[in-house]
């Protein structure tokens, strides 16, 4: 397992987010988180690369214990996180908003940098776009880069956290088709999304989460065809058929 | 018309004396608030508590005085007290430090914090560290932020020197009242003086323009 997490537990003050968490991730599998907005989705996700502290439990990755671990930094080189709001850097162009992580660690020197990072915006298909600035790229452009930037730094798993729900309908497709490519090259993979279509086609597994707990989690033909749990049903209910 | 350029050039000598005592108050300490500045708005974002209150504290009570009261206080008051009698220079320039120091601070925090939290998660998620973090990615975007108000600040110091008169430092302005105790000309002399700030901190209002020209090109 590339991730165990048990019993983990995560609040905001008095606010309980996460509420005894467990689960695991093979290594090669993709995994979609979905449910209800506050269900604590996203907290989830950045406990895993401590972006947020998880307060009790453990959470394991690559069998590190992330929670205490002393140096988080070269952990973190190894997971990869593309974000809602794509947090490029705007006062760096798209290369060097690819190359600036792996040069500044000295994992590469700036020729293997760009070389790699050619090659990654020739897999988002925006080799063209290597010398302009972020301000200059649509949405959809913003999270292909995003995600070439994250693989730059050759992560064993990539996190996705809702990478499309800011997006113009009409930009959510390229996104998805680059990470279904992902998928299919066998990275592991966890997505918290609203793409119900995208979790079915691609995951192997998709949790349904609710109010700090997950709620009901199996493959998504089972999960989208047969939802056991009442929470799951009205929720699939409602985001498949809205009208 | 002729009376008055006859004043001026009795007087001018005078007066670029006093503008250049401001021009090295105003700088020495700018220059040193500067860096003062920077410390003070590390502690500002610091996690330790005792920083943080230090800086709060610190801010309230330079924002809390006036510039000439602090002056005084420093240059009569500290000085009764500790029986020395101070460089009015180097009390001047103690004063505008502290004065300067504080408001630069709140704008490197503010400049600081207000780049978006969602860059500082970006760049620590790839596995940069704090510092690198702070370098590359947070600096080089406040440092946008900053420029404008740092301006202002020195425009505000280079004004505030005139009212170092109080403690006799011999600056434009006090020069200008000594001219004008002698002569009884006050429509003139101030006249200059008014026209000699007011063409150094155009210029360097327009400095600033310049720098925030530059500054938006590379993006």
């Amino acid at each position: 397992m590339i991730i165990e997490v048990e019993h983990m537990v995560k609040s905001f003050g008095t606010n309980e987010v996460l509420k005894d968490i467990s689960f695991h991730v093979a290594e090669g599998e993709v995994v979609c988180i979905i449910g209800p907005s506050g269900s604590g989705k996203s907290t989830l996700l950045r406990c895993l690369n401590r972006l947020e502290e998880a307060q009790g439990g453990t959470v394991k990755v690559f069998g590190t214990d992330v929670r205490h671990t002393k140096d988080i930094d070269s952990f973190r080189e190894q997971i990869g996180m593309v974000f809602q709001m794509f947090n490029l850097f705007p006062n760096y162009t798209v290369m060097d908003n690819i190359t600036l992580a792996p040069v500044e660690l000295k994992k590469m020197t700036k020729a293997e940098a760009e070389k790699r990072g050619m090659e990654l915006l020739q897999m988002v298909g925006l080799a063209d776009k290597r010398d302009a600035y972020p301000s200059q790229l649509s949405g959809g452009q913003k999270q292909r880069i995003a995600i070439a930037r994250a693989l730059e730094m050759n992560p064993k798993i990539m996190l996705f956290d809702e990478p499309t729900s800011a997006l113009d309908p009409e930009m959510v497709g390229e996104v998805l088709g680059v990470m279904k490519q992902l998928a299919q090259q066998g990275m592991t993979m966890v997505i918290v999304t609203h793409e119900m279509g995208f979790a079915r086609e691609v995951a192997d597994r998709v949790i349904f989460m609710g109010d700090g707990v997950i709620i009901e989690e199996g493959k998504p033909k089972d999960l989208f065809e047969h939802p056991q749990n009442e929470r799951t049903k009205k929720f699939l209910n409602s985001v498949l058929h809205p009208i | 018309m002729e009376q008055y350029l006859a004043v001026w050039a009795e007087c001018w000598p005078s007066l670029f004396a006093g503008l250049e005592v401001t021009l090295i108050m105003a700088v020495t300490s700018l220059f040193c608030a500067f860096f003062l500045g920077i410390v003070l708005a590390v502690m500002g974002l610091s996690h330790i508590r005792a920083l943080r209150a230090f800086y709060t504290l610190y801010l309230y009570v330079v924002r809390g005085v006036p510039v000439m009261i602090f002056a005084l206080f420093l240059f009569f008051g500290v000085g009764a007290l500790l029986h020395v009698k101070f460089n009015p220079l180097f009390a001047a320039i103690v004063t505008l430090t502290i004065n300067a120091s504080a408001y630069l601070a709140e704008i490197f925090r503010g400049g600081i914090q207000a780049v978006d939290v969602g860059q500082v998660e970006a760049a620590r998620s790839l596995g940069l560290g704090y510092f690198k973090t702070l370098q590359k990615v947070v600096l080089p975007q406040a440092i946008k932020i900053m420029i404008p108000p740092i301006i202002n600040q020195f425009i505000t110091t280079l004004k505030d020197t005139s009212i170092l008169s109080v403690i006799s430092v011999r600056e434009l302005t006090m020069n200008s009242q000594i001219i004008i105790a002698r002569t009884y000309m006050p429509f003139e002399v101030y006249s200059f003086a008014a026209l000699l700030y007011l063409v150094v901190i155009v210029g360097l209002s327009l400095l600033s323009k310049v720098v925030e020209r530059r500054l938006q090109h590379d993006n």
